[in-house]
C-alpha cells in the first residue's frame, strides 16, 4: 500500500466526541511540558534547602565524631555478627578508611555505636524494626546511586510496605524469615544448569524469594509451558524489575519492551502490525500469552484457534473450522509481517 | 562452541586466573597467633554424576534446555572476601564440560566504588514438536562495568544474544543475533538527582526474514525531593530505529511524576505521561500518540492499608486506509486494601476495572472493535504465619466483554498453600491451584464453543525434609499438572549425607511423565538419576 502520510489530515475526520478528547490530549501535553521546565526550574531552586527527615538521617546528623566507636567495640557484644560478616560483599566497608566514619564499620549502617550503648536513651537503627519506609531510607543513605529514593517512592514494593531487608540479607549468618511458604529445591530444577545469581545479597534464589508473596505466579509455573524459572535457567528479574538501579534504566519500559529483549525477532515496527501486539492493547504480549506459565501450548492464554476467536469472533466457527490460525501454516506471523497484510508470511 | 563464546569462555577463565594470581601474590602474610575459630570455607566445588534416559518424545523432554547427563562439575564456586586492600572476588562455573553451562565472575575493587560483573549461558534445547527437531541453542554474554565517585555513578554495559532456532517443519529455521551497548551518568546534587542513559541494540537476522535493525535510545531524568514532602520525577526519551531498506522509525517520550505526602503514612501520586510515534513503514493502522494519566492515593484507613487508583490512557491510532484517526480511551479505577488481622494473619484483597470509553475501527472484513469493553479483575488472600506453620489460600477473579461482538470471557482461580514443621526433624508442605473459565458468544451463535478452548486447568506441588540423623537427610518433592488435554507429574526425591563439616554426597532419582491426550505423539517418560560429591575448600 503506497501511503502519503502529509495527506493525512485527521482532524477534519474527528467527530465531536473525539474532537474533545485530543483536547483533553493537547491539556495534558501542556501540563506536561509546563510541569518539566517548572520541575527543572524548583530543582535548581531547591538545592540544599531540603534535607530527609528520616531516623537514619536524624541520628547520623546529631552525631559527633566522638560518638563513633568503631567495630571492635560492637564485636565485644555482637562477635559472631561482626566475624560472619567478613564474607559479605559488605565487608570492605568495615575497614576502609578512606571512607567517613559515617559510613564505615557496623555504625556506617547501624549508627553511631555511643549512642546506642547510653544506657538511658540507647538508640540504633534495627533495620528489622522499624518502619519499611525508614528502613529503606536508611539503606538508601548509601545506595542512592544505584537507586534513588525518588525512584523508590514510585515501586509497589514500597506502596505494599516492603523495604530493602524483606528480601536483601545483609547479615550472612541471619535465619532468612522468609514470610510465606520455605520450600526447598524445586523437583524440576534437577539436571539443569542454574544461572548464576546477581551477587544482590538476597534471602533466597528469586523463585522461592519472590514466590513467598506472589503465590499466584508460582501456581503459573507449575503448569506444563512455563519460562525455565523452576529449572533455575531464568530468574524474576529476568523480566520484573523490583527497583529501578542505575545499570538497568536502559531497559525499563512496558511489557512488550521487556519481552523483545529476548525474542529478539518480534521487535518489529513491522510493516503489518497486528495492533494488540505492537501497543495499541495495553497489555501487548500478555494479551495472548500467560508467561508465568499456562498448560497451553506457548504458554498461551487459550488452545488453537480460540486464542484469536476471543477477539476475532467472526472467524471462530466458519473461518477454516478445525484448523488452528498458525501452526497450519496460514498466520504464521501473528507478531507483525514485513511483506503480509494478513500476516501470512514474516 | 562458537567461536564468539569461546572467547567468552576463555576471557572468563583468563579473568579467573588473573583474579587468582593477584590473590596469591598478595596473599597476607600468616598470623603468628593461633586463631580461635577457623576461618570459615568460602569455596566449594561439585562434581556430578548424572545418567538420563528418556522414552518418548525427546523435544519435549529437552524443551527448556539439556538435562544433565555424564560427568561433569556441577558447580565450581570460588569467593574471595575483600577489605581496604584485597579486590572481592567470586567467580562460579556451572556445568562444565556440558551443553548447557553458566559462567559468572564479579569483582568489586578495594575502594568498595568499582565493580565489575561477567555472565555467560549457553542453553541446548528442542521445540516441542510431533517429528522431533534439530537442537536449537541460545548463547549469552553479560558484562556490567560501574563505578561510584562521590556524588556520581557510571556504568557501561554490553549484551550479547545468539540464537539458533529449530521450529518444526515446515516453519522455517530462525537465527536472530543480537548486541546492546548502554552507558548511564547519574549524578547527585543536593536533593537533585539526574541521570543520563543511552544505549545502541543491534538485532541481526542471519535468516534474512528480518530486516536488519538498529535500536538507539537516548534517555534523561531528573528526579528528587522538592521539599521534604513533595518528591518530583520528569523523564524524556528519544528511540530512533534504524532498518536496512526502509526508513527511520522515531519515537519521543515525556513523563512527569509527582509524589506528595499528605500525612502521616499517606501519599498521593499522580503521573502524566505521553509517547510521540512516527512509523513511516508502518502500513496497517498504528498508533502516532499515547497519553497516560494517573492519580493514585495510599493512606491508613482504620488500620486497612488502602490505595486507590484512575488512570486515563488514550491513544491516537491512524486507520489503515489513512481516512481518519480513532481515538479509543480507556478508563481504570484499582484499589488495594490489605490488613494484619493480627500478629499472624494477613488479609489483601485488590482489584481494577477498566472501561473502553471509545475503540477503533479495525481493518478486518468484520470491523466490529476487537478490543474488550470491560476488563474487570480481582484477588484475595488470607497469608497465617506462625513458628511451625504457613498457610495461604488466594482467590482471583478476571472477566473480559466486549458488547458490540457479545462475547465474554470469565476466569476463575483459587490455590491453597500450607507448610509446616511437623516434628523437629520433619516438615512438609502443599500447594494446590485451579483455574476455571467460562465464555461464550451468542451472535455468531456459538455460545460455548469459545470456552473449548479454554481448558479447566489445576497445578500442584508437594514435598518433605526428613532429617533422619544429624547428618544425613531425604527428602522429596513432586509437582503435577492437568488439564483437557495434557497432564504431567515430575518427582524428585533424594538422599544427601555429610561425609565432614565440610564433605558431604547426595543422590537423587527422578522420574517424570508427560502426556498429551491430543497430541499424543509429544508424550515423554525420562527418569534422571544424579550422584553428587561436594566439597568446601
Amino acid at each position: 500500500m503506497d501511503v502519503n502520510m502529509s495527506e493525512l489530515d485527521p482532524s477534519s475526520k474527528l467527530d465531536k466526541n473525539r474532537a474533545t478528547l485530543r483536547g483533553f490530549a493537547k491539556i495534558q501535553t501542556l501540563v506536561l511540558v509546563i510541569g518539566l521546565a517548572l520541575t527543572s526550574y524548583c530543582f535548581v531552586a531547591a538545592q540544599g534547602s531540603a534535607q530527609g527527615k528520616n531516623q537514619a538521617a536524624r541520628l547520623f546528623a546529631k552525631a559527633t565524631p566522638e560518638d563513633y566507636i568503631g567495630s571492635a567495640a560492637c564485636a565485644e557484644c555482637h562477635g559472631s555478627k561482626v566475624e560472619n560478616f567478613a564474607h559479605s560483599p559488605h565487608a570492605m566497608f568495615m575497614t576502609n578508611t578512606d571512607l567517613p566514619d559515617s559510613k564505615r564499620g557496623c555504625e556506617g549502617c547501624h549508627g553511631p555505636g555511643k549512642l546506642h550503648t547510653n544506657e538511658e536513651n540507647s538508640e540504633v537503627i534495627a533495620f528489622r524494626k522499624m518502619s519499611p519506609a525508614e528502613s529503606s531510607a536508611a539503606c538508601l543513605r548509601c545506595h542512592e546511586k544505584t537507586l534513588t529514593p525518588s525512584h523508590w517512592k514510585r515501586t509497589e514494593h514500597a506502596n505494599a510496605n516492603v523495604s530493602c531487608v524483606s528480601c536483601h540479607q545483609i547479615h550472612p549468618d541471619s535465619d532468612p524469615d522468609l514470610p510465606g511458604l520455605k520450600k526447598g529445591t524445586d523437583a524440576r530444577a534437577v539436571g539443569f544448569t542454574a544461572k548464576v545469581d546477581k551477587m544482590a545479597m538476597l534471602r533466597a534464589d528469586e523463585a522461592t524469594l519472590c514466590g513467598s508473596c506472589h503465590a499466584s505466579a508460582t501456581g503459573d509455573f507449575r503448569n506444563k509451558n512455563h519460562h525455565p524459572v523452576p529449572e533455575g535457567t531464568m530468574v524474576c528479574s529476568d523480566c520484573h524489575t523490583p527497583h529501578p538501579t542505575k545499570n538497568d534504566k536502559a531497559k525499563q519500559g512496558g511489557i512488550k519492551d521487556k519481552c523483545v529483549t529476548c525474542h529478539t525477532e518480534k521487535a518489529g515496527p513491522f510493516v503489518f502490525e497486528h495492533s494488540m501486539v505492537s501497543g495499541s492493547g495495553d497489555d501487548t504480549c500478555a494479551e495472548c500469552h500467560r508467561p508465568h506459565g499456562s498448560n497451553n501450548p506457548a504458554m498461551l492464554n487459550a488452545n488453537s484457534r480460540g486464542l484469536c476467536g476471543q477477539c476475532h469472533t467472526d472467524k471462530l466457527a466458519t473461518h477454516y473450522p478445525n484448523k488452528s490460525c498458525w501452526s497450519s501454516g496460514c498466520h504464521t506471523a501473528m507478531h507483525g509481517s514485513n511483506t503480509s497484510e494478513k500476516l501470512l508470511n514474516p | 562452541m562458537k567461536a564468539t563464546h569461546r572467547k567468552s569462555l576463555c576471557s572468563l577463565l583468563a579473568l579467573a586466573l588473573v583474579g587468582a594470581m593477584a590473590m596469591a601474590q598478595d596473599a597476607p602474610e600468616p598470623t603468628e597467633e593461633p586463631e580461635e575459630t577457623p576461618a570459615p570455607k568460602l569455596n566449594k566445588l561439585t562434581l556430578r554424576y548424572a545418567a538420563l534416559d528418556i522414552s518418548g518424545n525427546r523435544s519435549t523432554a529437552r524443551k527448556l534446555g539439556s538435562p544433565a547427563n555424564g560427568l561433569t562439575i556441577e558447580e565450581l564456586s570460588y569467593l574471595r572476601p575483600g577489605n581496604d586492600i584485597m579486590p572481592f572476588y567470586r567467580m562460579t562455573i556451572r556445568d562444565i564440560p556440558d551443553r548447557d553451562y553458566a559462567l559468572a565472575a564479579n569483582v568489586i575493587l578495594p575502594n568498595g566504588a568499582t565493580q565489575f560483573t561477567v555472565m555467560s549461558t549457553h542453553r541446548r534445547y528442542q521445540k516441542e514438536a510431533i517429528t522431533p527437531t534439530g537442537d536449537s541453542d541460545d548463547y549469552r554474554t553479560t558484562a556490567v562495568l560501574s563505578h561510584n565517585h562521590a556524588n556520581t555513578g557510571v556504568f557501561v554495559s554490553y549484551y550479547n544474544s545468539e540464537r539458533d532456532i529449530q521450529p518444526e517443519r515446515p516453519r522455517p529455521s530462525r537465527y536472530p543475533n543480537s548486541q546492546r551497548i548502554a552507558a548511564g551518568l547519574q549524578t547527585q546534587s543536593g536533593p537533585v538527582n539526574a541521570s543520563l542513559t543511552a544505549s545502541q541494540t543491534r538485532i541481526t537476522d542471519r535468516s534474512n526474514l528480518n530486516p536488519r535493525s538498529v535500536q538507539q535510545v537516548v534517555g534523561a531524568q531528573l528526579s528528587g525531593d522538592l521539599t521534604p514532602s513533595v518528591s518530583l520525577l520528569g523523564a524524556v526519551s528519544h528511540t530512533r530505529v534504524q532498518q536496512s531498506s526502509l526508513q527511520d522509525s522515531k519515537m519521543n517520550s515525556l513523563s512527569l511524576s509527582g509524589v506528595i505526602d499528605l500525612w502521616s503514612r499517606s501519599t498521593l501520586r499522580l503521573d502524566i505521561s505521553r509517547q510521540d510515534l512516527n512509523l513511516p513503514n508502518v502500513q496497517s493502522g498504528y498508533d502516532r500518540q499515547r497519553f497516560n494519566t494517573v492519580a493514585r492515593l495510599n493512606t491508613q484507613l482504620a488500620g486497612w492499608g488502602v490505595q486507590i487508583g484512575y488512570r486515563h490512557r488514550e491513544i491516537e491510532r491512524v486507520r489503515q486506509d489513512r481516512t481518519a484517526v480513532d481515538v479509543p480511551s480507556w478508563d481504570v479505577f484499582d484499589a488495594r486494601m490489605s490488613r494484619r488481622l493480627n500478629s499472624q494473619m494477613r488479609f489483601t484483597m485488590l482489584g481494577s476495572w477498566e472501561n473502553l470509553r471509545d475503540s477503533f475501527r479495525p481493518s478486518t472484513d468484520d470491523i466490529r472493535q476487537l478490543t474488550w469493553d470491560d476488563r474487570i479483575s480481582g484477588q484475595a488472600k488470607l497469608d497465617y504465619t506462625n513458628d511451625f506453620t504457613s498457610l495461604y489460600a488466594v482467590y482471583n477473579y478476571r472477566f473480559r466483554q466486549n458488547r458490540q461482538r457479545d462475547v465474554s470471557l470469565t476466569w476463575h482461580n483459587v490455590a491453597f498453600g500450607a507448610s509446616r514443621q511437623l516434628s523437629e526433624p520433619l516438615s512438609a508442605y502443599g500447594e494446590i491451584s485451579f483455574d476455571s473459565f467460562a465464555g461464550g458468544n451468542r451472535v455468531e451463535a456459538t455460545s460455548g464453543q469459545l470456552e473449548e478452548f479454554f481448558s479447566n486447568s489445576m497445578n500442584a506441588s508437594a514435598g518433605f525434609s526428613l532429617s533422619m540423623d544429624s547428618v544425613s537427610t531425604l527428602s522429596a518433592a513432586v509437582n503435577g499438572y492437568a488439564n483437557n488435554n495434557v497432564w504431567g507429574a515430575q518427582l524428585s526425591a533424594s538422599y544427601s549425607r555429610f561425609l565432614d563439616g565440610d564433605r558431604w554426597m547426595e543422590i537423587t532419582v527422578s522420574p517424570w511423565n508427560s502426556r498429551d491426550r491430543l497430541l499424543h505423539q509429544t508424550s515423554y517418560r525420562s527418569t534422571l538419576v544424579t550422584l553428587k560429591y561436594s566439597l568446601k575448600f
